[in-house]
Parts: structure tokens; C-alpha cells; sequence
């Protein structure tokens, strides 16, 4: 399980997380939400060890969290990989590195899950849609197995079909391998849709931290009302409702 | 791939037609009397004006510009660069002998440039905005901005005229070679080390990169496999545009420190209107820097398969 226990984060001086605390059980999510500089990224930042945390813990199964090598699913899903090299050596290169076998029916079961072709694995990025090397991105965080997965804004460079239809795929594969997720996103309908658990974060500080039903049922805090309400406003959690 | 050698191919002919037309009008159109100008090369004095006419003549001037054009075109397509209008000897080997001086002069040239250039940029870029990233830029810059005249100059007042450690003038030892290729290394290396280090700086910028080594991919193989591509691209380019500084600035070096080879053959074949010795200089160059070009067009397809995919 990941824990984050008063975690603070100081940026060029400034404070950008404030005693945020949380934590996600294994095939549970956990999604984050909150305006532009809330501190989002940062916290993903945090948890992987990126950005050096100022005081608190984050630790997985009561270890550093390090030690889980979680895995990331970057917002531009393009500019994750090297455009001169075809994806198939992207995804594994990691594995090569660190000396590891790939197991191919692991490969293949997770291909299968992404609606991944073989002869797409052969392709550069230049050469694949968005919503392509975006499943291509998780395949590449899947593939060694990770207990604990972050997704930062995964659907946003995405078509509002594509996105739906991501969203899915990354919803059945937790169901098939138990991996923990914590998604960063201002998309308060993909979060209600698919998360377990919501927290709000604004200015560096968690607003509130509920089920998703809660959240769109009855928010605790005045700016999750906000949010809520605007969400509600332009359509994107009705069909949650 | 044969369309894309073929394509390259027939760019690279359409540059030499272009050199070689070009270069051809310039003299042609040249002030003065081309027929006057031989014959003064050839007898050193003033002669008579039936000795012009028959020169005008002999050098096809007389049969007007296409057709003198077609005249010299023709046997070069096999390899025959023709007879100097001076001295009536075959430019050929003139120019190997001229060759001979210049090519070593470049290559050293060039070798002290990559050999300085290299691990100063390296060094920069372990830590950019260092005093040694700053030493570094300021050294290349100091380099690019002084002239090749200028630095020849301070060469050999500092190492012939004060120290006397080394010759300054011809070119008759390997000693007599340290200087010039001093002179041209020095310029060839500010460029290089500047082209470099952005080169690199950029590369270890690119997006991808922070993903590779927090899924654990060695430094030494993301720098290999992933920065010096990216790296190589921009380096590449400049390096072919410094085969043109080479070439131009071991002609002025040449003349610096009074070597023979490509500068003096050039500079005697313009003053005396030697037709086929000028385009046969102009000819190898452009060939030199098609070949080069080419080459560099390829090895680019090889570090970035996405140019074959843009002309495909």
C-alpha cells in the first residue's frame, strides 16, 4: 500500500505541498483533482523521488517507495518516447538495461488488454495516433509489472472518443493486475467514472479526501463544491450522477 | 534507398553544372582582355596584337562564351581537365602537386580542430553554466572571432620571431607544417566546441530522457545511444559547412606563410585568366563538398530514420 504522510514540498522557497497525506491499496484508485498549480504534478514528482520532499514519509508496504519502482504514464504521450526509434525498442529498453527477461505471454496478455498489434510496436511515434502511443505509454509502464502506477493527466491529449475508450482499457487491465493508480487529472467525470477515492488538492493542500460517489454526491469542502458544481455545469459528471 | 541515391545524385549534378557555369561567366565577364592577360602571364611582357588575336583563338575565346563553355565542358565529362592556357602543360598534374601541399595542410587542419573541440565541449557540458562551461564558450568565441590572417600573424611573431621554435615560411619539413595547421585547427575548433555543446546541452534536454533513467537505463547508454544521435545531427551539418572553411582558409593560410599548394595554384590562375586551372580548382571543390554532402545526407538517415520518412 502507498502511504503519504505529511509530505511538504518547497519549491524555489515557496511552500507547494503542505502536509499532504493519503494512501492507495493495491487495484484501488485514487484520483487527484484541483486547479493549475495546485501542486498535482509536484506530488507525482514527490512520489517519484524527482523532487526532494522537505518533511513527511511516502513509502510503499512500509518501504521507501523508491524500492517498488513505481511507473509513470506521461500527459504527452509523444514526447514520452525517442521519435527516432520504433516503439517495440522504447518498451523494452528498460528491461534490457536492467538485465530482466521479458516474459512474452505477459507481453502479449498486456498487448492484447491495449489493443496493441504487433506491427504498431514496429512503428516510430511520428508514425501512430495520440490515442496509439498513449497505450503504448502504459504498455511501457505495465510491462515490468509495477505494484504502483501514477498517470499524470493521461487522457487529456486525447479525442473525447479516445479518451473514453483509454479510460476503459486502463480500468480493466487494474481489474486483471491488481496494481495500484493514482491519476492526476482535471477531468472531474473521467475521475468520478473511474477512481475509487478522490482528493482535492488546491494550493499545496488536500480540500478534502472521500470515495468518488461522496464527492459527486455531497463534497465536504466549499471549493469541492465548486468543483463539483462547474463539473456539473458543463455536462461532465452527469452520466455519474 | 535507390530513389532516395538517385535523388541526391541528381542534386548533386545540378550543383556542379551550377558551379561549373557560374564560374565560367565570372571569368568570362571578368574586366579586362582574357587573350591580353594570358599573353602577359605566358611572355611576362607586352606583345604584339596578332600574338593576342592568336591567343584569342588557341583559348577559344574568339568562338563566343556558349561555345568556348561546350569546348572545355566536353573532355572534362571524361576526366580531362585540359591544358593550362599559360604554360600549355596539363592542369592535371599541376594541380596534384598543388594538392599534395593543400590536402595535409586541411587534415591536419581539421584533426587539431576535432582533437581540441571534443573533449573542451565535453568538459563544458558536465556542468552547464560552470566557470569551465563559461571558460569554454568564451574560448570558442575568442576563436571564431579572430580572423585566420590575424591569428597567423600572432603565430609566428610568438613562435618563429620571439621564441624561434619553429619555421615560419615554405614548406619544405613537417616542422614547417605546425603553424599553418595551427592557424587553421585553431578556427575549425571554436566552431566546433560552440556547435557541440549546444548540440549536447539540447540533446540532454529532450523530453524522453528523465523516463529512461527512472526506469533504470544506465547513464553511459543514454548517453550513447540516446544523447549523441540527437547530438551528431547539428555537429554533422557544421562540419560540412567547415570543409568550405578549410578550404578557403588554407588558401589564405597559404599565403600567410608563403606555402605552395591550392592558394598560390588559384590566386597565379586568376591574375593570369587561366581558364581551365581556375575551373578545375572550382570543380574539385564543388565535387569535394557534393561528395561530402552526400555522405552526410546519408549518415543523417542513419542516426534519424524520420528524414527518409519526410521524402518518402
Amino acid at each position: 500500500m502507498l502511504n503519504v504522510d505529511g509530505v511538504c514540498v518547497k519549491r524555489g522557497g515557496k511552500p507547494t505541498l503542505q502536509g499532504v497525506s493519503m494512501s492507495i491499496a493495491p487495484s484501488r484508485t485514487l484520483a487527484v483533482v484541483g486547479e493549475s498549480g495546485a501542486g498535482k504534478s509536484t506530488l507525482i514528482g514527490a512520489i517519484l523521488g524527482m523532487i526532494p520532499c522537505a518533511a513527511g514519509t511516502i513509502t510503499w508496504n512500509d518501504a521507501p517507495v523508491r524500492r517498488c519502482k513505481p511507473a509513470l504514464v506521461m500527459q504527452e504521450p509523444r514526447s514520452a518516447f525517442n521519435p527516432r526509434l520504433c516503439l517495440r525498442r522504447s518498451v523494452m529498453e528498460p528491461l534490457v538495461a536492467q538485465g530482466i527477461a521479458v516474459d512474452a505471454a505477459h507481453l502479449a496478455a498486456l498487448c492484447q488488454g491495449l489493443e496493441i498489434s504487433a506491427d504498431l510496436l514496429d512503428r516510430r511515434p511520428s508514425q501512430v495516433s495520440i490515442g496509439q502511443a498513449q497505450r503504448v505509454g502504459i504498455l511501457r509502464a505495465l510491462i515490468a509489472s509495477p505494484p504502483l502506477v501514477l498517470f499524470d493527466e493521461p487522457l487529456s491529449a486525447l479525442d473525447a472518443v479516445t479518451q473514453k475508450h483509454t479510460a476503459r482499457l486502463i480500468a480493466d487491465l487494474q481489474q486483471n493486475v491488481g496494481f495500484a493508480a493514482l491519476i492526476v487529472t482535471h477531468d472531474l467525470g473521467y475521475a468520478a467514472a473511474f477512481a475509487d477515492d478522490i482528493a482535492v488538492l488546491r494550493a499545496g493542500r488536500i480540500e478534502e479526501l472521500t470515495t468518488a460517489q461522496d464527492f459527486v454526491t455531497a463534497p465536504q469542502s466549499a471549493y469541492g463544491h465548486t468543483l463539483r458544481d462547474a463539473a456539473f455545469a458543463l455536462g461532465a459528471l452527469e452520466q455519474v450522477a | 534507398m535507390i530513389r532516395v541515391l538517385a535523388s541526391l545524385c541528381l542534386r548533386a549534378v545540378v550543383v556542379l553544372t551550377g558551379a561549373a557555369l557560374a564560374t565560367f561567366a565570372l571569368l568570362w565577364h571578368a574586366p579586362g582582355d582574357p587573350a591580353l592577360a594570358i599573353a602577359l602571364a605566358r611572355y611576362d611582357s607586352l606583345v604584339p596584337a596578332d600574338v593576342v588575336d592568336q591567343i584569342r583563338v588557341e583559348a577559344g575565346i574568339d568562338a563566343g562564351f556558349w561555345t568556348a563553355f561546350q569546348a572545355w565542358l566536353s573532355p572534362l565529362l571524361t576526366g580531362d581537365f585540359g591544358q593550362s592556357s599559360v604554360t600549355g602543360r596539363d592542369v592535371w598534374p599541376e594541380l596534384m602537386t598543388a594538392l599534395s601541399y593543400t590536402v595535409p595542410l586541411a587534415l591536419a587542419g581539421l584533426l587539431i580542430g576535432i582533437t581540441l573541440s571534443v573533449p573542451l565541449a565535453l568538459l563544458a557540458t558536465r556542468k552547464a553554466g560552470s566557470w569551465l562551461d563559461r571558460f569554454a564558450v568564451g574560448l570558442a568565441s575568442l576563436g571564431a572571432a579572430i580572423p585566420a590572417y590575424w591569428l597567423g600573424l600572432l603565430l609566428i611573431l610568438l613562435f618563429a620571431v620571439q621564441l624561434g621554435w619553429l619555421p615560419a615560411m615554405g614548406a619544405r619539413t613537417s616542422a614547417h607544417l605546425i603553424l599553418p595547421a595551427l592557424t587553421l585547427g585553431l578556427g575549425v575548433a571554436a566552431s566546433l566546441t560552440r556547435i557541440l555543446r549546444s548540440g549536447i546541452l539540447e540533446a540532454r534536454g529532450q523530453s524522453f530522457l528523465p523516463a529512461l533513467r527512472r526506469r533504470g537505463v544506465a547513464a553511459r547508454d543514454i548517453e550513447r545511444h540516446h544523447v549523441a544521435p540527437h547530438a551528431a545531427i547539428p555537429v554533422l551539418t557544421v562540419f560540412g559547412l567547415e570543409l568550405a572553411f578549410l578550404l578557403e582558409g588554407a588558401v589564405i593560410v597559404e599565403v600567410i606563410f608563403a606555402r605552395p599548394g591550392l592558394g598560390s595554384f588559384l590566386v597565379d590562375a586568376i591574375e593570369a585568366r587561366d581558364f581551365p586551372k581556375v575551373q578545375a580548382v572550382v570543380i574539385l571543390a564543388a565535387v569535394l563538398f557534393v561528395v561530402v554532402n552526400l555522405l552526410i545526407d546519408l549518415v543523417y538517415r542513419g542516426l534519424d530514420p524520420r528524414i527518409g520518412e519526410r521524402d518518402a
